[in-house]
């Protein structure tokens, strides 16, 4: 008997490895990319280590898929659009369960949107990009007086706290009536803002603490600011439980310790600064690692339109064709990246790869300076935060274009002195790390209005293609998807570059380690880590 | 006494009221918005004076002052503008991590430095003496931040010495940091050790109790250590208070959560609240450090009497 036990006791130690073992298998840990979030409330949600955790704990009623970035059901099961494209009637999936197990309805969907409408709420861009085109926004969001500092402010119109576009059909449907047909609405509602949570459950309670009462795969377990936050598995939830049970996201604010952490075999996947890859890609082990995803971006120089010297075209010409897009990109960014010539990244509809209006030409370069008053060279200035990796690509962009008699200075300042002059239009250009954030090319001709985000185009609007340019908008936002936008798309992309408004470097690619036990596909077409598509073996 | 540490706290008061008001102006004075930064590429015209209004930049800077003041006077710091968490817990959290860095660093710091230095002073210009030279100036000229990324890959990934190599916890993880906040410290104390036992070695009193026949050990630790303390304690003391308000290289490389990377993270989001409590946070660290070594000069020199 005695002996018998023994053997137990001894057969369970030694199957405790194992299980200790199995139950390590099934926890994914990795890294905030920047830092941490400042938020866990999905409707204040605006930076990417916020965006990371609401993608994997919270879910509107459409997702988007993560291969072909289109809108795809998620709490709506099913949705119709009436024939003039102003109303949408969405029908909720029946039995979702939200992390509090209240069950899903309709009353859920018109208190999360009325919550996103809220300006109190916090500086979600967003909030804008889901409902600026929903009936009501202009009452929940009134237009308020221009202010400075030290002047009184005038009295603030109060907002309405509710969007009158969403409205309850039924316990199980919703409508949303939108103020003009806006064809990429149903992808802008995948953004994070577009969250269902549990009606009420915000009232009064620290998301921050808690994580949001959502119905994702995922709900969160513990956050300690500093220092990591920590998701598990949702097992009732609706599309099957995930086969990782836990994600870890640790805090850890530096990129190469990150890598180190990676090779030391704490953390399963991490972001790639591309002064590592040259390293990484020589070791054998950890070449096996990479993982290469093309995002949807456009780095590029923004200009300023008012100023005497780049508010002429023939300057601003010249610059780009003296650009050597493919030896940045090979250089600096070891390969990080696709040289652009122009709006749309590759993996749009709207991408061209023929197109190519900015032939690298030293000789054209130096006659259009000449032509526009710069025989002997012109001494150009360029402003950036102090991001490292965009002020070296700007270093090695003023080392190719010094061929072509153009001295072009780097002032990199902090980013928030850095907004601050590009605002003011007191800087000729500024370089601009613009990730879309929907995949539908109407999202880059933001860079070339000047209401869309007047703070940053100076001078966009007085330029002569300028009405031209927002008619061509006007049209393609309304325009069922197929070929015709996409001409109309297109068209807006060749008056663009014909009259540089933007003198674009690379479309980026995010590089990763991922470790080889994890399948399936640990990080989406759109660069974002989704600890749902693991699989396990 | 009493009546000594009554006006060392009377004095503080001023100086954190003066420090209070030139934190507030100059933050206002510096370029840079908070709205702008919170508002970022995306936000439009509309958002930022939703923005403003919100974190109350709309408003003359001197009811902005009083708004503050008033507040603060009432032990209210406010919310983070990026947070939107109370100023006081935000430093609460950041604080115990720095503390236990700190006193780890400077712990062991003491535990190299001192016997460095005096190994060095009694041993002058023996090999001892130019090793323990070497170790200083290895330490001062060192850049921290490479040493902790080279340490990391020895002991973390080549080694496998240390399993976790970066993050919180009072275990393997703080090694590596406490180590590298540690050298330059290492380096001060071993040169000031060094160079004030020199001093007091060649003092009269030492010879005569040479000359009494002590033992060389009990002149070393009973006659000149304890005479050569005095700058010693000043240098540990105002270290501590350097790593208390954040070792900003350290805390980032190894993930290390204190005040260093609070306070280059709120002034670059220009975090207004943040940075004010902060500041205050660090004056009075300074200031109670400095009483607390003034207060132990009494022990070490008896002809210091408050």
């Amino acid at each position: 008997m005695k002996h018998r036990l023994l053997l137990g006791v001894l057969l369970l130690l030694l199957a405790l490895p194992v299980l200790v073992l199995a139950q390590e298998n099934t926890t994914v840990t990795t890294a905030f990319a920047e830092s941490q979030p400042n938020t866990l409330d999905p409707h204040a949600a605006r930076i990417a280590d916020e965006f990371l955790v609401m993608r994997n704990v919270c879910e509107g009623l459409v997702n988007y898929d993560p291969v072909t970035l289109e809108p795809v059901p998620a709490l709506a099961e099913s949705w119709e659009i009436s024939e003039d494209g102003l109303v949408y009637t969405f029908n909720l999936r029946d039995g979702v369960t939200f992390f509090d197990g209240s069950t899903l309805d309709a009353a859920d969907v018109k208190y999360s949107f009325d919550r996103l409408s809220d300006p109190a709420l916090g500086t979600s861009y967003t909030a804008g990009l889901i409902l600026r085109d929903v009936a009501g926004w202009a009452e929940a969001r009134p237009v308020a007086p221009s202010v400075a500092e030290g002047t009184p402010t005038p009295e603030p119109i109060p907002p309405a706290l509710a969007i009158s576009g969403v409205a309850v059909v039924d316990e199980m449907t919703v409508s949303i009536t939108l103020s003009k047909p806006v064809t990429s609405f149903l992808v802008r509602l995948t953004l994070p803002g577009g969250v269902i949570i549990s009606e009420g459950s915000a009232d009064g309670v620290d998301f921050l603490a808690t994580g949001p009462t959502c119905t994702g795969p995922y709900s969160v377990a513990s956050f300690t600011p500093g220092d990591s936050l920590t998701l598990v598995a949702n097992e009732n939830y609706w599309a099957g439980a995930p086969d990782v049970k836990q994600a870890i996201i640790r805090v850890i604010p530096e990129v190469s310790t990150q890598v180190i952490e990676f090779e030391a075999g704490n953390l399963d996947i991490v972001t790639v600064p591309p002064s590592d890859l040259p390293r990484i890609r020589a070791d054998e082990a950890l070449s096996a690692a990479l993982y290469e995803v093309a995002t949807l971006s456009n780095f590029n120089i923004r200009i300023n339109l008012k100023d005497p010297k780049m508010g002429d075209v023939r300057v601003r010409k010249a610059l780009s064709m003296a650009i050597d897009r493919q030896a940045i990109v090979d250089s600096v960014l070891a390969g990080q990246g696709v040289p652009a010539v122009g709006l749309y990244p590759p993996g749009l509809s709207t991408h061209d790869e023929t197109f190519n209006p900015f032939p690298r030409d030293i000789e054209a370069a130096k006659a259009l300076l000449a032509e526009a008053g710069y025989p002997d060279g012109i001494e150009l200035s360029i402003r950036n935060d102090q991001e490292e990796v965009s002020n070296r690509v700007i270093n090695a962009i003023a080392a190719t274009v010094a061929e072509a008699g153009i001295t072009l200075n780097l002032v990199a300042t902090e980013a928030s002195v850095y907004t601050e002059d590009r605002t003011a239009c007191t800087m000729e250009m500024g370089y601009i790390r613009w990730g879309m954030d929907y995949p539908d090319p109407e999202n880059m001709t933001v860079l070339l209005l000047p209401n869309a985000a007047t703070r940053v185009n100076c001078g966009y609007g007085e330029v002569d293609v300028a009405a031209q340019i927002g008619e061509l908008v006007g049209q393609g936002v309304s325009m069922p998807l197929g070929e015709e936008r996409d001409a109309i798309f297109n068209e807006i992309e060749r008056i663009a570059m014909d009259a540089v408004l933007i003198i674009p470097i690379y479309h980026g690619v995010s590089t990763s380690l991922v470790n080889p036990r994890l399948g399936g596909q640990p990080i989406d077409n759109n660069g974002t880590r989704r600890f749902v598509f693991i699989e396990l073996e | 006494m009493t009546r000594y540490l009554v006006s060392r706290i009377v004095q503080l008061l001023p100086t954190i009221l003066g420090i209070y008001l030139l934190t507030f102006f100059m933050m206002r004075i510096l370029p840079g918005d908070p709205a702008q930064f919170l508002e970022g590429d995306r936000g439009d015209e509309q958002s930022m004076a939703e923005t403003r209004r919100r974190l109350r930049l709309d408003e003359p800077i001197l009811v902005q002052l009083a708004a503050y003041l008033g507040d603060t006077l009432q032990g209210d710091l406010g919310r983070s503008f990026i947070t939107n968490q109370p100023v006081s817990d935000m430093i609460g959290r950041a604080f115990v991590p720095t503390i236990q860095l700190a006193l780890t660093a400077t712990t062991i710091a003491l535990i190299l430095g001192v016997p460095l230095g005096v190994v060095s002073a009694v041993r002058q210009n023996s090999i001892w003496d130019a090793l323990s030279r070497l170790v200083a100036l290895v330490g001062v000229s060192i850049p921290v931040f490479w040493l902790g990324l080279q340490m990391q890959v020895i002991f973390g990934v080549q080694l496998k010495w240390i399993p976790r190599i970066s993050g919180y916890g009072i275990d393997e993880r703080l090694i590596l940091p406490a180590i590298s906040a540690s050298l330059g410290m290492i380096a001060l104390l071993t040169r000031i050790t060094r160079s004030t036992l020199l001093d007091v070695l060649n003092q009269d009193y030492i010879r005569t109790a040479k000359s009494k026949g002590l033992a060389n050990l009990r002149v070393l630790t009973r006659h000149a250590l304890v005479n050569a303390l005095l700058p010693i304690v000043t240098v540990w003391g105002t270290s501590l208070a350097g790593l208390l308000s954040g070792a900003l290289l350290v805390e980032t490389i190894f993930s290390w959560p204190g005040m260093g990377r609070l306070l280059v993270d709120s002034i670059g989001a220009r975090d207004y609240p943040m940075i004010q409590g902060l500041v205050i946070a660090f004056a009075l660290i300074y200031a109670g450090i400095n009483l607390l070594i003034d207060l132990f000069y009494p022990f070490i020199d008896p002809r210091i009497r408050y």
